[in-house]
């Protein structure tokens, strides 16, 4: 019952608080001010995470990309794998994936077995190693290329095409001669 | 036969959905009441033809008919049979079809429940919901079926198609089943079995507000009955994604090893923006109910959350994006894309007509900055600018870098890390606020000697956490922002208590117990808050004061962290039912010389799949986790290194989770009505007693 008694008395205070016209300016005013700060927000945000998304071969090619954050996409060569389990620390190499296959399996397949595609080499600490870090997966990193041209790597996601998604019976059948 | 009948099914449920939109719009128009009954009964049929064609599916999966591709592809002889159960949701085609099922089951029920008490909405709602269900119907039959089969072809080639070609002929069924895929290891964990069905229930649970929203708007009835028709079926819809978010969560802390819950991946954020604007849409429905007001915005904010239902939906499953959690490229994403563009730009074009024609206007002005009504505008504002920061760092940036500039900008963790932290704590400062404040308008000064009491019981909480040695002030100042907003919720259910005890003579137990049977929506609504502020707290510990340490350790060797020693015993190996090899190191915690538990991480290797799942652990029952990966080992298991996190406060995340939920049920569940003594006071002194306000 409190509750609503004072609701009431609120309402009647209402009236007596209500100015329309030099509201109006108000709301208005107050809006512009939180839609200048969330803009500013993201604004700021932007230019602080903003990360190019780009191919081996741009990174490579490209000096001014060395120190910066840059995000890349290569196809991970499986014997080029080492894991350091005791120190946690990864070292693989990575080749540019081609463009004009629009199925990623083929262009996986492609660029990790073409000897000319762009190479490059990848480190990364403190990561365990993922479960998909193997021959053909698309590894997508985030980090800087350094001097010594190894691409420093703080972030690693992998996709891994070829086991769950592509993959049909094909093979196995017509080897039994079914 | 399970492919036909399954094929067959889908057709009828498609061919049942279109007939429904036809009959139903042109029964509406007509005003011919059979045909609406009829359209009504074909969308209830729809629910039951994709029952059975799931059925279906579900038998073939427990019956191991490898010859249907989408068995081949998500099981094998090894997997159990609970796996078998769940694979039903394991990938692309499958969960297409359970999504249908549970969009199916909803409008069913929404046609059955609100069938006689919305006449004039329901032709619009069932042309809405069936519009929708047969896109997603099409996209089963013709770009993604589950239902197909392997054959030999005459060339020798296998050849997939839900009936067998010419001249082709049925593989051999042993082969089959010596080649079938698995379901993806990842998959195999208590949060995906639940996660996706429940994150599906809350996705296509808002194609009943929306489509309810749409048919004031084009059958002109623009009262509140579109509202009241369906609070319950957005809070059933939010309650789910609010489960599947957090277990979807829980997964990810138990599976991808890495020692957090959420990491701004895209998907992620998929599936947060429809909750993001489904929570600003709950609160604002209130404003309409209460004051009249926000008519167009609500239209908007139901508009925008099934929108990014779909999008997300779109991001998740066409590829769009790169993510642990996304479906592989497939043919989808331009008709879902398309679907997407077409709904809102209809939805959108609705609204401009209505308000075209003036039929949109409220019926009250805002008065006063501290008034209710904008506070209630000012937190919806907060959640629209998260739902559009979100929404810009994971796919507007890259989308329109790319289309503008060539070049694909994408946005780091770092941007949402530094974004959205303010926006959440102004949605702390306004869940505390709103509530207090007035419909109408109120002083400041009023407002103020609301806050006092929560006031003062933060800055009790702040000083108690300085002494506890919370030294960084970004830290205090976000415990005493979070927990403000809890200390509102719980002060106000004292002050109802209290009311109904000094009114009532009841003691407090039976004075909690009736306010909450009497007021279900704004008590269950203070639950609810309650829960967030649980979920803020563990959110901010775990972020801020997470440890961590990597070690390699021979026998009985120990590491030190954060006040815990963990003592490595011994390593094991072992085969498992389904002939997983796993891993496990045997680890014990303590505290201070004393035992704390005993800890039992692993990685699991799967027979034929270079994969493995590192296990961790959760096993203090406080608040606090240690959380052990075990990342290598020698054969002898005389060396094994372990990563450890110490992960302060995360369980809140998770039993924030649970009070929200049980907050959002008693809000969602139905008022006691009030008893004829309290009526007759509210008629005879003009107020109310406290359950009723």
């Amino acid at each position: 019952m409190a509750q609503a008694t004072w609701e009431k008395g609120q309402n009647a205070e209402a009236l007596r608080l209500a100015k329309p016209a030099g509201g109006r300016r108000k709301f208005l005013f107050g809006g512009l001010l939180i839609l200048v700060a969330i803009i500013y927000l993201i604004a700021s945000g932007t230019m602080a995470g903003a990360q190019y998304f780009i191919t081996v071969d741009e990174v490579v090619n490209n000096p001014e990309y060395i120190g910066q954050t840059v995000r890349i996409s290569g196809v991970v060569l499986g014997d080029t794998i080492e894991y350091d389990s005791e120190n946690l620390l990864i070292d693989f190499t990575i080749a540019h994936i081609p463009s004009e296959f629009d199925d990623l399996a083929t262009a996986l397949y492609v660029a990790a077995n073409n000897p000319d595609a762009t190479r490059l080499a990848v480190h990364i600490e403190n990561q365990v190693k993922p479960d998909l870090l193997q021959h053909e997966a698309q590894a997508i990193l985030t980090g800087k290329l350094g001097e010594d041209g190894v691409f420093y790597a703080t972030e690693l996601l992998l996709k891994c095409p070829s086991r769950f998604i592509e993959s049909g019976p094909d093979g196995a059948m017509l080897e039994s001669g079914a | 036969m399970l492919a036909e009948v399954g094929f067959v099914a889908v057709l009828l449920a498609f061919a049942a959905a279109l007939y429904a939109i036809v009959a139903s719009v042109l029964g509406a128009r007509r005003h011919h009441e059979a045909l609406v009954l009829s359209a009504r009964n074909a969308g209830i049929f729809v629910f039951v033809l994709v029952l059975v064609a799931s059925v279906a599916l579900l038998v073939a999966l427990m019956t191991e008919q490898y010859q249907i591709s989408y068995v081949w592809a998500v099981t094998d002889p090894a997997t159990p049979d609970f796996f078998r159960f769940t694979a039903l949701w394991g990938s692309q085609e499958g969960s297409l079809l359970f999504w249908n099922l549970i969009m199916s089951g909803f409008t069913a029920a929404a046609l059955v429940m609100n069938w006689r008490s919305q006449r004039r909405l329901m032709p619009y709602v069932i042309a809405y919901t069936m519009a929708t269900l047969a896109f997603f119907l099409g996209l089963v039959l013709f770009l993604e079926n589950p239902f197909t089969r392997y054959w030999i072809g005459p060339d020798n080639r296998v050849v997939e198609s839900v009936l067998m070609p010419a001249g082709a002929r049925a593989p051999q069924y042993a082969t089959l089943a010596q080649s079938a895929n698995g379901l993806n290891p990842l998959l195999r964990h208590f949060g995906m079995i639940i996660h996706p069905p429940m994150l599906y229930l809350g996705f296509t649970g808002f194609v009943i507000p929306f489509a309810f929203a749409m048919a004031a708007l084009a059958s002109g009835d623009l009262s509140t009955n579109w509202i009241k028709a369906t609070r319950r079926w957005s809070l059933i819809a939010w309650i789910f994604l609010s489960l599947g978010l957090i277990l979807g969560g829980r997964w990810a802390y138990d599976v991808l090893g890495w020692g957090g819950y959420w990491g701004w991946d895209p998907v992620e954020n998929a599936a947060l923006l429809p909750w993001l604007i489904g929570t600003a849409f709950l609160h604002s429905v209130m404003i309409q109910e209460k004051r009249g007001m926000l008519k167009v915005w609500n239209m908007l904010l139901v508009i925008l959350t099934f929108s990014a239902v779909i999008f997300g939906t779109f991001a998740t499953r066409s590829g769009l994006v790169e993510s642990v959690h996304s479906f592989a490229e497939s043919g989808i994403g331009f008709p879902m894309f398309a679907f997407w563009a077409l709904v809102t730009l209809i939805s959108v074009g609705l609204i401009l007509w209505r308000w075209n024609r003036g039929e949109l206007r409220d019926e009250h002005q805002f008065t006063s900055l501290l008034g209710r009504e904008s506070l209630f505008v000012l937190n919806n504002v907060i959640f629209v600018a998260l739902f559009f920061a979100i929404f810009w760092g994971s796919f507007g940036a890259p989308i329109i870098s790319e289309l503008f500039i060539g070049v694909n900008i994408t946005l780091g963790v770092e941007y949402f890390t530094q974004v959205t932290p303010p926006l959440f704590l102004a949605m702390y400062v306004l869940m505390g606020v709103a509530p207090l404040s007035a419909w109408g308008a109120t002083s400041l000064r009023r407002l103020g000697r609301s806050l006092a009491v929560p006031i003062a019981m933060t800055l009790i909480f702040a000083l108690a956490l300085l002494l506890l040695g919370v030294r960084s002030a970004g830290a205090l100042a976000g415990y005493a922002v979070v927990a403000f907003a809890g200390f509102v919720a719980l002060f106000e259910t004292y002050r109802g208590a209290k009311a109904r005890r000094n009114n009532l003579g009841e003691s407090w137990p039976a004075a909690a117990l009736a306010l909450f049977a009497r007021n279900r929506r704004r008590y269950g609504g203070y639950i609810v808050h309650l829960g967030i502020t649980v979920i803020g707290i563990g959110v901010i510990g775990s972020t801020l004061y997470q440890q961590e340490t990597q070690q390699t350790l021979a026998p009985g060797d120990t590491l030190q962290l954060a006040g815990y020693t963990m003592r490595y015993d011994d390593l094991v190996h072992a085969i498992a039912e389904d002939g997983r090899s796993m891993t496990i190191a045997n680890v014990t915690v303590s505290r201070d010389g004393n035992e704390v538990a005993r800890l039992r991480p692993r990685q699991d290797l799967y027979p034929d799949m270079p994969m493995t799942i590192a296990g961790a652990t959760s096993p203090f029952p406080g608040t606090d986790d240690f959380y052990v990966l075990l990342v290598g080992w020698n054969d002898s298991g005389s060396a094994v290194t372990f990563k450890v996190y110490y992960n302060p406060l995360i369980n809140l995340v998770w039993w924030g989770g649970l009070i929200l939920i049980i907050g959002t049920l008693v809000a969602a569940w139905k008022d006691e009505p009030a008893p004829v003594y309290a009526r007759q006071r509210v008629s005879s002194d003009g107020k109310a007693p406290v359950a009723a306000a």
